[in-house]
């Protein structure tokens, strides 16, 4: 109780160091005394708007009614989940996200994802980063969509698993049972993948594989039983040796330590191993893959100082390249998740959309950025994006964001 | 006893064409404030607001946490005080008659906010204040985190925890603003701190603020 209060002491400090700065006292006065004679029928005028609108609910609400529910949502424990709201499962387990239906997503270690919608028939799943173990009932009028990174995956009712390195732009999804239709870059036309099927796409190599049932997809190089497929870059692209990305390493290749425990997820590891190399000695000899990963796995260990450093060098190294961009978006990322730094989370991504306008993680950029403006209250430019999202991507997973963004402006 | 209120005096040294109307300032207790206002004199409606409006603004932050709609709440409880001053019953008790006002115009805030919040990533209440920038960042952080965690509450959870432990008001004042008997208030107050401290345990930021012996121990 003396905790408590102590505590509940200094959050009013706080708070009162805030209303100091932000006097709304004299702002407030000035509409007072108008209020006191004009505000008595404000009331009257209220309940007859009030009563007219009641009215247009009930025929409103009579069609709801008669139409099925949507399904309910849990994160882990916890029953009072909020659509839209960011999930992150913990570093040492899983996380589920169970639906009323039966259905579940459960988030590995680490990863993030948010429910942008959910009908009676299904749900729609953002997964940001990491991977999941995706379980959906199959029932006649399911409707599941999943989105991860560029890929849009269609389920009706299966099991598998799928994972997305933002940082690496990796997907990857095996199938458990039953079947999916992935599309996004180079399955434009949407692929179906059966039971025991994987597919792996490297994004930013603009090449995928699928292995069919029985056969392994090895990390991170194809095998020779696995088809390959290449696709040709549709705009021209720079070579891995202009972008500093590293091209797909053959199997058997020896990682250097630190890279080898950054990919295993182990990112503690990787950045003490790193800090024994000298961390400046790392940033000035590394690739820039590596110098995306050592940013990436910074910030999943939650070392913002040490991420923003490894993306920074990435852009002053490689300027003009892919990874200079994909450096901006992750401290645009980083900035939003992490720091709640809006504003400045807002400069990274639309530099991103600069430089890669069309780029792998446009859809992804464009919804962040409505957000990151909605959220330093900059409601203009967040309806100037939205505007922009809406024209390009009118069912992305935030058009229901981007929609509220422009209406709230109307108001 | 009714203050003083001058009806419609005339500016000093003026002329009659050029005059101004300034209702002298109201001296009075709370109980000739609630009369003056029932009778409508001019100027009583702002010394209602020079006397509480710091009050009220406090009571309305703790509840809901700072945010860009705390001057529409604060609008709204004298707009609404001004409207239904000939419903309170005690004149002596004006103080505890705003705060209950405040607490329920807060708790509506919150209700339609959760409401709302399926048509939205992020609730109005979560943007950041732009003047914060001069707090350290710690302090920037504890704030959220624990209105973040508030938000997770219900609402009357939320309200007694507020106004117990953030406000610091005694068990009877938080009944009485909350219009519920002392029995209730313990209840919800006990469930409130269980809850609360359950999710912040999970919070390095606040375990560290509210259990600093358990923080030195894990050293």
């Amino acid at each position: 109780m003396n905790g408590l209060s102590e505590f509940g002491e200094r959050i009013a400090g706080i708070q009162d160091r805030i209303l100091c700065e932000n006097d709304h006292l004299e702002e407030v006065r000035q509409r007072i005394p108008r209020d006191v004679t004009s505000g008595f029928s404000r009331r009257r005028r209220t309940v007859l708007a009030s009563a007219a609108l009641a009215a247009g609910i009930a025929v409103v609400a009579f069609f709801l009614m008669s139409s099925p529910r949507p399904l309910t949502v849990a994160v882990g424990e916890a029953s009072d989940f909020e659509i839209g709201a960011w999930i992150a499962a913990p570093s040492a387990e899983s996380l589920p996200v169970r639906f009323s239906d039966g259905s579940a997503v459960h988030l590995d270690p680490l990863s993030g994802a948010r429910v942008t919608s959910v009908t009676a028939h299904g749900a729609r799943v953002l997964l940001e980063r990491g991977s999941a173990k995706v379980e959906v009932i199959p029932r006649e009028d399911s409707d599941w969509r999943l989105d991860v990174g560029p890929f849009s995956v269609r389920v009706t009712g299966t099991q598998f698993h799928v994972a997305w390195s933002p940082g690496q732009e990796i997907f990857s999804l095996r199938m458990l049972s039953g079947s999916v239709v992935v599309s996004g870059p180079m399955v434009q036309q949407g692929r179906v993948l059966s039971a025991g099927e994987t597919f792996r796409a490297w994004v930013g190599e603009n090449r995928m594989e699928i292995a069919s049932p029985g056969e392994a997809v090895r990390d991170p190089a194809p095998e020779a039983s696995t088809r390959v497929e290449r696709h040709e870059p549709t705009v021209p692209t720079v070579s891995s040796a202009e972008t500093g990305r590293a091209a797909p390493k053959s199997i058997g290749t020896i990682y250097p330590p630190w890279q080898s425990l950054a990919r295993d997820g182990r990112y503690n590891e990787a950045l003490d191993a790193v800090q024994q190399i000298g961390i400046g000695r790392v940033l000035a000899r590394s690739s820039a893959a590596d110098i995306l990963l050592l940013g990436d796995a910074a910030r999943l260990a939650g070392r913002v100082g040490s991420a923003t450093r490894a993306y920074k060098t990435a852009r002053r190294r490689f300027p003009r390249s892919d990874a200079a961009s994909m450096a901006a978006f992750s401290l645009g990322r980083m900035a939003f998740d992490q720091q709640q730094d809006f504003t400045q989370s807002s400069k990274w991504l639309e530099v991103y959309l600069d430089e890669k306008p069309g780029g792998s993680l446009e859809r992804e950029a464009m919804g962040r950025l409505i957000e990151a403006h909605t959220r330093a209250g900059a409601s203009a430019k967040a309806s100037s994006v939205a505007r922009r999202y809406l024209a390009r991507y009118p069912s992305g997973p935030h058009a229901r964001y981007a929609k509220n963004a422009l209406d709230e402006t109307r108001e | 006893m009714l203050g003083a209120i001058a009806n419609r005096p005339r500016g000093i040294g003026a002329s009659t064409r050029d005059s101004v109307v300034r209702p002298l300032k109201f001296v009075g207790d709370d109980e000739a404030l609630v009369k003056a206002l029932r009778a409508r004199h001019p100027g009583a409606g702002e010394v209602l607001y020079d006397r509480y409006g710091t009050h009220v603004q406090r009571v309305l932050a703790r509840v809901v946490g700072v945010d860009a709609e705390l001057p529409e709440l604060l609008h709204d409880v004298f707009v609404q005080a001004l409207e239904s001053i000939h419903s309170i019953r005690e004149g002596a008790r004006l103080k505890a008659w705003l705060t209950s006002l405040a607490v329920f115009t807060a708790r509506g805030c919150i209700r339609r906010r959760s409401r709302r919040s399926w048509l939205r990533f992020q609730a109005p209440e979560n943007l950041p204040e732009r003047s914060i920038d001069t707090l350290d960042s710690d302090a920037r952080e504890e704030l959220r985190t624990t209105y973040r965690l508030l938000e997770q509450l219900p609402v009357d959870l939320r309200i007694a925890f507020t106004l117990r432990f953030i406000a610091g008001m005694e068990l009877t004042e938080v009944a009485e603003a909350c219009r519920v008997s002392l029995s209730t208030v313990k209840r919800r107050l006990a469930r409130a701190e269980r809850l609360f401290l359950a999710r912040a345990k999970r919070h390095p930021v606040l375990a560290d603020r509210l259990d600093p012996d358990l923080t030195r121990r894990r050293r």
